[in-house]
């Protein structure tokens, strides 16, 4: 994995300076993994410095559970999470404790979300999530566990090329339901939904 | 001389609220003449979130003649449930309802709530006075002018409605008689009654038809009461429209801007946006004000013709950025299920408000309220809510119940994202 050299962040948020999307979030910092740059904080302050006033990382959501990383982003300025978020079950071993890679994201949404409160700070955060045939069914859940969490929003995104059958479909829908009965909008990009939840389809970049 | 009657005034506000009509309420009948040493007053101002059954704990340990309580949409259902309780533990207490959720329908909710005695109609001081009168001297209640009550024989009657008070400064100020007290350096402030507007949805107005204001001197003796006296530094006014005029506007803040000069400062009042313009906007400035709450409610024509407002998108642009440019926060309203709105016009009402940056955009779900023009017409307008209080909207010819939901979740996620900002 690489990053950008900061210098040239830089140089984009200045030329981007200005650019008012309401409601937000104006800019994110994202990438494969915005904790990954080792300039991070410093990237965030220059963007407030650019005038930027909703700033949000993309991120995976686990290193916010490291150290002080989710009371630093919200101490330099970010206000925004965009979460990219893998539904995953528990593994089968009866021995293993049942930890699931979506644990660690859950956690960090947990954090970021506590952080805010200590200092009643407003936030928002958002998930991304891969949907296809084979996650489908994991989707009504996922909603559920990011609606427990804090999330606001949940973008489910198709997953590859292909039909998307009834079944999973049905699926989908039912996320779409969870979110709404637990607060969260959820809006699906990609598959097509029947009439019941066009609601919740976004075309091209929504 | 037989013991006084006593009367418990409860107030169940939201959180951080005071109740300045039980106040106004306390401190008309304390006034009368004619009940002095007949009647012992004692106010019981506490939260809605308070579980009734120990809001019944503190008042039936005072034995009360007459609990009475103002009823609002919002309260309504833990009103009866404390009606019910007094009701049965206490059977010989009088029960007295009167506000904006009961006032409308005061026979229906008397045959509805068999725990209720007496609802007083409208304009409640010199109504809830009477009743005390008549009740110390043992006189039928059922007579008495604002009244619906149900008699011994059990059914309902209601005696003709009363006048308006003609001259609001007759009621004595609850703060400057020292019934009320401000809480945590805030206080209530009205300084007329009735709205220039006729809103569908709205009650603001409760029926009074016509502005009434209380007199300049008196306003500013409780301004300064309050801020001089009581180490005030907030203000709330509850008038419809603080900008009601301009002469009035100029008065006000010169009323304030000493206080204003020394930290004192005025929250979410409301205002006619599309009346402020620079000058406006330096008078509230000077006035203290650090945040007002306006429409539009909705963008959409067909609902701001069924609710008969009227929207200039040109004029109220021009109103919040004369009040950013002071920088006046402004919160914008929108409703979601006005009649004639859908969903996609309601979106469309959020797109205009964000584009301005107000500061906040508040939305909230439409409210069919007792009394209201919506309510009147809500079979002609095809409207679908609860009957029971709060009276949400359910479904509309235009937008479904999932929709409402719907847009209610997504709304909500909108104004988050908005809200979360350096």
């Amino acid at each position: 994995m690489s990053v950008r050299e900061s210098a040239a962040v830089r140089t984009d948020l200045t030329e981007a300076a200005g650019v008012d999307v309401v409601p937000g979030p104006n800019l994110v910092l994202g990438g494969l993994e915005a904790f990954s740059h080792p300039e991070l904080p410093a990237l965030v302050v220059a963007a407030a410095a650019a005038g930027f006033v909703r700033i949000g990382l993309e991120t995976g959501g686990g290193p916010l559970n490291v150290g002080e990383n989710a009371a630093g982003a919200i101490h330099v300025g970010v206000r925004h999470l965009v979460i990219r978020f893998v539904p995953s079950v528990a593994d089968d071993d009866p021995v293993a404790t049942p930890i699931r890679a979506s644990d660690a994201a859950l956690a960090g949404i947990r954090a970021f979300i506590s952080a805010a409160a200590a200092v009643d700070q407003k936030v928002a955060v958002s998930a991304v999530v891969p949907a296809c045939r084979h996650t489908a069914p994991l989707l009504p859940v996922a909603v559920a566990e990011l609606a427990d969490a804090g999330v606001g929003a949940v973008r489910l995104v198709a997953d590859g090329e292909g039909a998307y059958g009834s079944a999973a479909i049905a699926h989908v829908s039912a996320a779409c339901d969870t979110g709404v009965v637990n607060g969260v909008w959820v809006e699906v990009e990609g598959i097509v939904l029947p009439e019941s939840h066009a609601a919740h389809c976004i075309i091209g970049d929504g | 001389m037989s013991a006084p009657l006593k009367v418990v005034l409860v107030g169940l506000n939201s959180p951080g609220y005071q109740s300045l009509a039980l106040g106004y309420i306390r401190a008309y009948a304390q006034s009368d003449d004619r009940l002095k040493g007949r009647v012992a007053f004692q106010t019981l101002d506490l939260t809605v979130d308070v579980d009734p059954w120990w809001v019944a704990y503190r008042v039936l340990p005072l034995e009360p003649d007459v609990v009475a309580l103002s009823v609002t949409c919002w309260n309504a259902r833990h009103v009866f449930d404390l009606c019910r309780i007094i009701r049965a533990a206490s059977p010989h207490t009088r029960i007295v309802l009167g506000g904006p959720e009961v006032g409308p329908v005061a026979e229906q909710t008397l045959e509805s709530h068999m725990e209720v005695d007496l609802i007083v109609r409208g304009e409640g001081e010199i109504t809830f006075a009477e009743v005390l009168y008549a009740l110390t001297r043992g006189r039928d209640v059922c007579r008495v002018e604002g009244v619906t009550a149900r008699r011994p024989d059990g059914f309902v009657v209601s005696a003709g409605d009363r006048a308006l008070i003609a001259d609001l400064d007759s009621i004595p100020s609850p703060y400057l008689t020292g019934v009320m007290s401000p809480v945590d350096g805030g206080a209530y402030l009205e300084t007329y009654r009735g709205c220039p507007h006729r809103c569908g949805y709205c009650f603001e107005g409760k029926g009074y038809g016509r502005v009434r204001s209380f007199s300049q001197g008196r306003v500013e003796a409780e301004i300064r009461t309050l801020a001089e006296s009581h180490g005030v530094s907030s203000f709330s006014f509850i008038d419809p429209v603080f900008n009601l005029t301009q002469d009035r506007l100029e008065w006000l803040s010169a009323a304030l801007a000493p206080y204003a000069a020394n930290g004192l400062r005025l929250h979410t009042v409301e205002v006619d946006i599309e009346r402020v313009d620079d000058d406006a906007a330096a008078l509230l400035k000077r006035a203290g004000v650090c945040s007002v709450e306006t429409g539009p409610q909705s963008v959409g024509a067909a609902a701001l013709a069924e609710c008969r407002r009227s929207f200039d998108p040109e004029r109220f642009s021009t109103g919040v950025a004369a009040l950013r440019r002071v920088g006046i926060s402004v919160e914008c309203d929108l409703i979601i299920g006005l009649p004639g709105d859908s969903t996609e016009e309601f979106f469309e009402g959020m797109e205009f408000c964000l584009a301005l940056d107000p500061g906040r955009v508040q939305t909230s779900t439409l409210h069919v309220l007792p009394g209201t023009d919506l309510w009147l017409r809500a079979e002609e307008l095809g409207l679908i809510f609860d009957v029971e209080p709060p009276h949400e909207i359910i479904a509309t010819p235009r937008i479904s119940y999932v929709d409402l939901r719907r847009a209610e979740v997504r709304a909500t996620w909108i104004q988050r994202q908005y809200e979360a900002r350096l």
